[in-house]
């Protein structure tokens, strides 16, 4: 959901920033044709307004929050669940939790103590999310609340695909954080949104023995399907090649 | 003899032959492949093509034409050649691409009806032609009724063939997991696309004349030269194993 670019131009008047978009290009680094067009076209995308907030300086939230679809931002706490950052964990991370937990001699934690965890978004971090704030019906509500298809959002989702609005959308039917979604989905760093410098480490040591077998058994069906559709997809191909090449 | 006659046919001829013989003539299983595997029917519509657009090279046409018993009886044969290369390509797509209906089509018991009365069609054209000498593709005589219902006919079967297969060639340039893949089915159903385009459009070629028919003709040379240039990529992806190393594990991330 792109805000107005009339808002837009109101906004960067406030901001005393110039309109012309020659000189949002020199101070967002984005491309002068993109930004022209998006101007002349009535819808400047999210991106644009948390480039030109994060090169003047301003606070990348509170200028999202000042655009009519994201209004709501500051109506919830901006912080995220640990259940929301923990989805943002990969499951390969998740797995060395558990050898680390499993045996110290034989996977001792020093072994990786240099090395970062995997950064998202990765492959079903999207997926990973919405189940973690899913009470049920979730993805109904975000077609109701979006008028998008559900089929639509099942392919963004398999896709790691999904765009602001799904994520504004989402948070609204879970209840949580409007911030977090748009942390999941890449438009807002983890810092800009209230999340702590090494939020995901300290979930990972913090979670209990069950809910870590409980999230790697959640992840490992995902990752099942994952490896069906690749197999599938590398025998279409495999066939197509064969049969034509 | 009109370079605009010759200069896109002996083109299209470079690029078929170089094709046809890098698709038969590769090392690590190429010729059992190409010729004896699944895609053999490939590699033979190939082959007939070639043949068809080097029949039309004015040397090879005019010494072939002089011991022929009709005038312009090589332009029947490279016509044939052209129709059965269509057949074999249009039945193996239509395998390839998994639709019974375009299998039919093609090369069932429609197809073939189809393929015998266009032959006959063709035949009947060429001696009905007033073609007092050969004139590669007939272009000097091209205002002649006759000859424009041959031109009709070949663009009406190639039509017929690739009809059921754009729908089927498109849904793949979309579906196929490998980007070449994707790439070589999206040149395909464009390929296609054009050959229908030349076909609806040709009742306005029927009343065009002069220069203009070349035009009509680079349409049917860019058909081609997509449909093949495809077929090549799809070759490319086998030979380079590209499913292997594009489409590696689920499980990695790099």
């Amino acid at each position: 959901m792109p805000v107005s670019a009339s808002e837009f131009k109101s906004w960067l008047d406030a901001q005393s920033i110039s309109t012309s978009p020659a000189a949002l290009s020199a101070l967002t680094g984005l491309h002068r044709g993109t930004l022209g067009n998006q101007l002349r076209r009535g819808n400047v995308a999210e991106s644009t307004v948390v480039a030109v907030a994060r090169a003047s300086g301003a606070n990348v939230l509170e200028s999202l929050a000042a655009f009519d679809p994201y209004r709501d931002m500051y109506t919830r706490r901006i912080e995220p669940t640990p259940a929301e950052v923990l989805s943002q964990v990969h499951h390969a991370d998740l797995m060395a939790e558990l050898q680390f937990r499993t045996s110290k001699k034989y996977y001792p934690r020093d072994l990786r103590k240099h090395i970062p965890l995997i950064d998202f978004p990765h492959e079903g971090s999207n997926r990973a999310w919405i189940d973690a704030i899913d009470s049920g019906d979730i993805r109904h509500r975000m077609a109701e609340e979006t008028g998008m298809a559900l089929t639509y959002i099942f392919t963004q989702l398999t896709e790691n695909k999904l765009t602001p609005p799904l994520a504004v959308a989402a948070s609204r039917a879970a209840g949580t954080s409007f911030a977090s979604g748009l942390v999941v989905v890449g438009l807002v760093l983890p810092a800009e949104a209230g999340w702590q410098p090494r939020a995901r480490e300290d979930e990972l040591l913090e979670i209990t023995d069950d809910a870590l077998v409980e999230l790697i058994s959640g992840r490992i069906n995902l990752l099942q399907r994952r490896v069906k559709q690749r197999k599938e997809a590398q025998e279409y191909a495999e066939k197509m090649t064969e049969l034509l090449g | 003899m009109n370079p605009l006659g010759v200069v896109p046919v002996t083109l299209m001829l470079i690029l078929l032959g170089s094709l046809t013989f890098k698709r038969i003539n590769t090392p690590a299983s190429g010729f059992e492949h190409a010729l004896r595997g699944k895609a053999s029917r490939i590699a033979l519509s190939g082959i007939f093509l070639t043949t068809a657009y080097l029949l039309l090279i004015p040397p090879v046409y005019y010494a072939l034409d002089s011991i022929m018993p009709i005038t312009n009886a090589t332009d029947l044969i490279s016509k044939y050649c052209a129709l059965v290369a269509v057949a074999f390509l249009g039945g193996h797509l239509s395998v390839a691409y998994g639709s019974p209906f375009a299998r039919r089509w093609t090369v069932g018991a429609p197809g073939t009806v189809v393929l015998g009365l266009v032959s006959v069609g063709l035949l009947w054209t060429v001696v009905a032609t007033d073609a007092p000498y050969s004139s590669p593709q007939m272009l000097d005589f091209a205002t002649q009724p006759s000859v424009r219902i041959n031109t009709w006919l070949v663009l009406f079967y190639v039509a017929y063939v690739v009809l059921p297969l754009v729908r089927p060639a498109y849904l793949d340039s979309k579906k196929n997991p490998l980007r070449t893949g994707r790439a070589a089915s999206g040149m395909i159903a464009g390929g296609f696309a054009l050959s229908l385009l030349r076909a609806g459009a040709y009742p306005v070629e029927w009343f065009g004349s002069g220069n203009v028919v070349y035009l009509y003709m680079l349409i049917s040379y860019a058909s081609t030269a997509l449909v093949v240039v495809g077929l090549a990529l799809f070759a490319y992806a086998r030979r380079n194993r590209k499913v292997k190393t594009e489409l590696g594990s689920a499980l990695s991330l790099d």
